[in-house]
């Protein structure tokens, strides 16, 4: 013989079971629940939001930075280092740090006398410095140190530079690869820090030159040479 | 006062985007159009003076092959001319350093110097190129030219282009 459940027992029953799963909630806080939750999920996406924002924030800063630098460095100035005998006296061997000027050349303001930064035409990943002796349609009179005394005369054509090595003994440049066109001219050098060997700091690189040696620069000998006879180099 | 500040802030963005165009057209690549007919039938294949610049090909122009100057035989490039370095011209690089090229008009062979490279139009009887003012230095080269973006018609992708009898590598 079987027992027959209470009724009542099976009601408590569920009661207690529907208690535990469930928290029997009423309907407004039903709804406040509900609500909370969206509110969460809202929350959250406004900070995922904000992060982006954020992200894309720094990287507008960065890019504005960089472009700032790449701009003032190939368009305005930028500090450059040197080193070689080819510009002896006027820069040293070990070294010098030249502020680079990067508006005379796109205006067309550079001169002979100018120290100009140059890609050389026998390795364009190399860049020079030398300075300028002629431009176009200039009449230059050269003479190559190590093949006699013999000087030639030539005339620059359109477009393009002659550039020499203040230290003609050491420099290789237009009497070797001709006259450079125009177009490969980087920048031109306009103010040395000095680092440390004349009390002096800061110098023009140019009255250091005049001031060293009186010869005129067109002329491109400036390391005197005392049986070079000057009558020649004056003739135009 | 509004106004003022909806002023500035125009100014601050304008000048952002300016360095900002500056700085990829510069260092990525940029759009050039292309005039003359001197690469015909490569750009401009019709010369349409009745449109004028419109019907130009402009063409995408990539700044990268200049972190190492390395290029290749067939190249087309786009460099400063070595008369007058505000114009800028576009040719097809036929000789690296180091090729002989031969000339058939003067019947003499030329050694392309180090550092240079000898450059001719796709249109042999328009263009004024290296056989008349000779090798010109790498340095002068500003961008490669990979595509054809205007006019719509003539998207494509710019192919290189071999002259074989033209070098012999030394």
């Amino acid at each position: 013989m079987g027992l027959k459940p209470d009724p009542i027992i099976i009601l408590t029953l569920i009661e207690e079971n529907a208690a535990d799963s469930v928290p029997q909630l009423t309907k407004p806080e039903r709804e406040t629940r509900e609500q909370t939750q969206g509110k969460k999920r809202e929350r959250e996406m406004r900070r995922w939001g904000l992060l982006a924002k954020e992200a894309l924030t720094q990287t507008l800063t960065f890019a504005r930075f960089f472009c700032l630098f790449h701009v003032t460095n190939h368009y305005l100035w930028s500090p450059t280092l040197v080193f070689g005998p080819s510009m002896l006296p006027t820069l040293n061997l070990t070294g010098d740090v030249i502020l680079a000027e990067y508006v005379s050349h796109r205006v067309g303001r550079l001169g002979p006398g100018d120290i100009v930064f140059v890609r050389s035409p026998v390795d364009p990943n190399k860049i020079v410095t030398k300075r300028i002796v002629g431009v176009e349609g200039d009449r230059v009179t050269y003479f190559k140190p190590r093949n006699g005394d013999s000087c030639h005369t030539v005339v620059v054509p359109k477009g393009h530079v002659w550039i020499q090595g203040d230290n003609l003994y050491a420099s290789r440049d237009s009497r070797q690869f001709g006259p450079v066109p125009y177009g490969l001219i980087e920048g031109k050098a306009f103010f040395r820090f000095f680092n440390g060997i004349q009390r002096r700091s800061f110098m023009l690189v140019k009255e250091v030159q005049h001031g060293l040696h009186d010869r005129p620069v067109v002329c491109g000998h400036l390391i005197a040479l005392d049986h070079w006879d000057n009558e020649r180099c004056n003739s135009y | 006062m509004a106004a003022h500040n909806f002023l500035w802030s125009l100014t601050k963005n304008c000048f952002t985007f300016g360095l900002i165009g500056l700085t990829v057209s510069d260092r990525y690549a940029s759009i050039v159009p292309v005039r003359g007919s001197s690469m015909s039938p490569t750009f401009n294949p019709t010369t349409d003076s009745f449109m004028g610049s419109l019907s130009d090909d402009h063409v995408l122009m990539e700044k990268f092959c200049l972190q190492k100057y390395k290029f290749s035989h067939g190249d087309v490039i786009v460099f400063c001319s070595p008369s007058n370095h505000k114009e800028k011209h576009v040719k097809r690089i036929i000789g690296l350093p180091g090729d002989w090229i031969g000339t058939p008009m003067t019947n003499d062979v030329v050694k392309v110097p180090n550092g240079h490279c000898w450059v001719e139009g796709d249109n042999p009887s328009s263009s004024l190129d290296s056989r008349s003012f000779g090798p010109i230095p790498l340095g002068l080269v500003k961008g490669r030219v990979t595509h054809i973006l205007w006019p719509p018609q003539r998207v494509r992708h710019v192919e290189r282009k071999n002259h074989q009898k033209r070098h012999s590598p030394s």
